[in-house]
């Protein structure tokens, strides 16, 4: 039978039930530990698992900051078709049909079906930009129709690079 | 840009071109409804009297002018067209007539300027096209006409014209000697003024308030201003739903008239306060001003179906708060709180808010706009630089085609009923100063 009383005489709540439970060392076999060393390994394991989550998290992070960034370019697309919307018309706007942004004097917006081509250059108010409108009721700006679609391109390159390892 | 660029490369510009089909529909529909113009082209059709005649027209795009300009097109004329009024236009109208290849320039909605582009664009076409015919209601193409293109201008051989407000301007242009050309004023012929006016609003004009507003007319009280042709035919349709009618003329004649059809004749100034709808038919300007609209009743609606939008003073609303309910319809709020619905934004509101006059009434008019044309391109050399109105042979000829669509039955006179009243049995029936 061992002694498992003799050891340990520190203070502190007693631990009252068989040896194998305690919490501190109960046996002069037991190794050189103390709480102070639980402490600190605690600590020393909390740094590493934080620097782990630090790391796991800027991921995330990142990936927040890019989605934030995203959310905001939508809304502010969404707020740019608001105001597109918004801006004075007359006519029955057809999903897609251009037309035309201008500014008048009070610096109100409106649209209008002619072009400054139409005025031969000399529009009578303001042109601001050309929009086509979508059929989900958003604006593409005419300078943007004619863009190639990156995405459409590099998922074109990584379909063909998959059909090469085929 | 090569998106905008071909869509300025066709000769004309509407809407959305693809409503044509859904147009060309309508135009065959309102064929059947326009016999006075579908026998003209019967009757004409050979010989083509309009061969040679390039005519710039500038009136109402709509189904019903469609079947005008390609009436005009069968008897041989070349056309640029564009509408009189920045809301009036169809669009399914101007599809089809666009996709005919023939050159319109007109949507419901223009901006004041794009409306002038319109206007322009009918006078000069590709390769130099310019007109010698006009055919104008309302008058602002003759006046653009007269002021800036008098070298084309001089090209023109004739004017016709559609409607009281241009006659009026074509009058004031001959006494003063400034008229051009000789011009025929097709509003008074009295297949014209005498229909169109009257029984086509009495037709459309409660029809565009219901769709507007969806109000119920019985029991309310209607206040139409000027109780001319336009204004007969509004009182009449406001009572025929049972709406107290008053009227406000300025002319006695007209106003004792009015109260010989029983109809209460008050002043504007009584009237504000009292009533729920507003009808402008004056051809006259500040009738409803802006102290009248801020002493009307909430929710009153206010609407002018006279020719120009200046009937109501809306330039003095622009400094209050507009909610636009939906198209043509919005909210006028007054610092009070106050709402007034105001239509069209004070334009034309049966063809604003509604869809113009129905085929049948139109067809008496376009019959007329074509027999003009027919008579200015082929004898302007009887004519001075005046304005004339058709013989009435062709007035009593454009009633007559009229009559057969609706199973009337005309009664001939005998040889010796007619030497009674001194006429022959095929007329014209009465002297030039009746009045019908």
């Amino acid at each position: 039978m061992t002694d498992d009383t003799k050891r340990y005489q520190g203070g502190g709540e007693r631990h009252g039930g068989p040896a194998r439970t305690s919490p501190y060392p109960v046996s002069r076999l037991a190794g050189p530990i103390d709480l102070v060393d639980v402490a600190k390994q605690i600590q020393e394991a909390d740094k590493l698992l934080s620097t782990r989550a630090n790391s796991k998290l800027r991921v995330i992070a990142d990936q927040i900051r890019s989605l934030q960034e995203e959310a905001k370019g939508v809304l502010e697309e969404a707020q740019r078709d608001q105001d597109l919307h918004r801006a004075r018309c007359n006519f029955e706007r057809r999903p897609g049909k251009i037309y035309h942004l201008y500014r008048k004097a009070d610096d109100s917006l409106y649209f209008s079906m002619l072009s400054p081509a139409d005025w031969n250059g000399e529009p009578p108010d303001t042109y601001v930009d050309s929009y086509r409108l979508e059929a989900d009721m958003s604006w593409t700006p005419v300078a943007d129709l004619e863009r190639p679609d990156d995405n459409a391109e590099l998922i074109q390159r990584l379909l063909e690079a998959h059909r090469d390892d085929d | 840009m090569s998106t905008v660029a071909a869509e300025a490369q066709n000769d004309y510009r509407v809407a959305d071109i693809s409503l044509a089909k859904w147009g060309r529909q309508e135009i065959e529909i309102a064929h059947t409804e326009m016999p006075g113009l579908m026998a003209l082209r019967e009757e004409y059709g050979k010989d083509q009297p309009l061969k040679g005649a390039r005519i710039a027209g500038c009136l109402h795009m709509t189904i019903q002018t469609a079947v005008l300009i390609e009436t005009l097109a069968e008897l041989g004329a070349e056309i640029r067209w564009s509408s009189c009024n920045i809301f009036s236009t169809q669009d399914q109208a101007a599809a089809a007539i666009a996709e005919a290849g023939i050159p319109v320039f007109a949507w419901k909605g223009e901006t004041e300027e794009e409306y002038w582009w319109c206007i322009e664009q009918t006078i000069k076409g590709p390769n130099g096209w310019t007109p010698n015919m006009i055919l104008d209601d309302g008058g602002d193409l003759t006046a653009v006409m007269h002021d800036k293109y008098p070298e084309i201008l001089a090209e023109c051989k004739g004017i016709s014209e559609e409607t009281t407000t241009g006659v009026h301007r074509l009058y004031e242009m001959a006494r003063k000697g400034e008229l051009k050309v000789p011009a025929i004023n097709v509003n008074d012929s009295v297949t014209k003024s005498k229909f169109d006016n009257l029984y086509g609003c009495r037709e459309s004009l409660v029809d565009s308030i219901k769709r507007a507003t969806d109000v119920m007319v019985a029991g309310k009280i209607a206040v139409v201003a000027g109780f001319g042709d336009v204004g007969k035919g509004s009182a009449q349709s406001l009572r025929a739903l049972s709406a107290q009618v008053w009227v406000t003329e300025a002319d006695p004649i007209c106003a004792l008239q009015a109260a010989m059809e029983g109809y209460k004749v008050v002043t504007m100034d009584e009237a504000v306060e009292h009533a729920d709808i507003f009808v402008t038919a004056t051809g006259n300007y500040n009738v409803i001003t802006h102290d009248h609209m801020k002493r009307m009743k909430d929710q009153a609606i206010v609407c002018n179906i006279g020719h120009f939008d200046n009937e109501i003073d809306v330039e003095s609303l622009k400094q209050y708060t507009w909610e636009n309910i939906k198209p043509q319809v919005d909210h006028v709020v007054f610092p009070d709180g106050k709402k007034i619905i105001l239509l069209a934004e004070g334009r034309l509101v049966n063809l604003g808010c509604g869809t113009g006059h129905p085929s049948f009434v139109m067809s008496n008019s376009f019959t007329n706009q074509t027999l003009a044309q027919i008579e200015l391109w082929n004898n302007h050399g009887k004519y001075e630089n005046d304005v004339y109105v058709l013989p009435k042979k062709l007035d009593e000829k454009v009633a007559a085609l009229h009559l057969k669509k609706i199973g009337a039955n005309l009664t001939t006179l005998t040889k010796e009923q007619a030497e009674y009243i001194g006429v022959t049995p095929e007329g014209p029936f009465k002297p030039e100063w009746y009045r019908y």
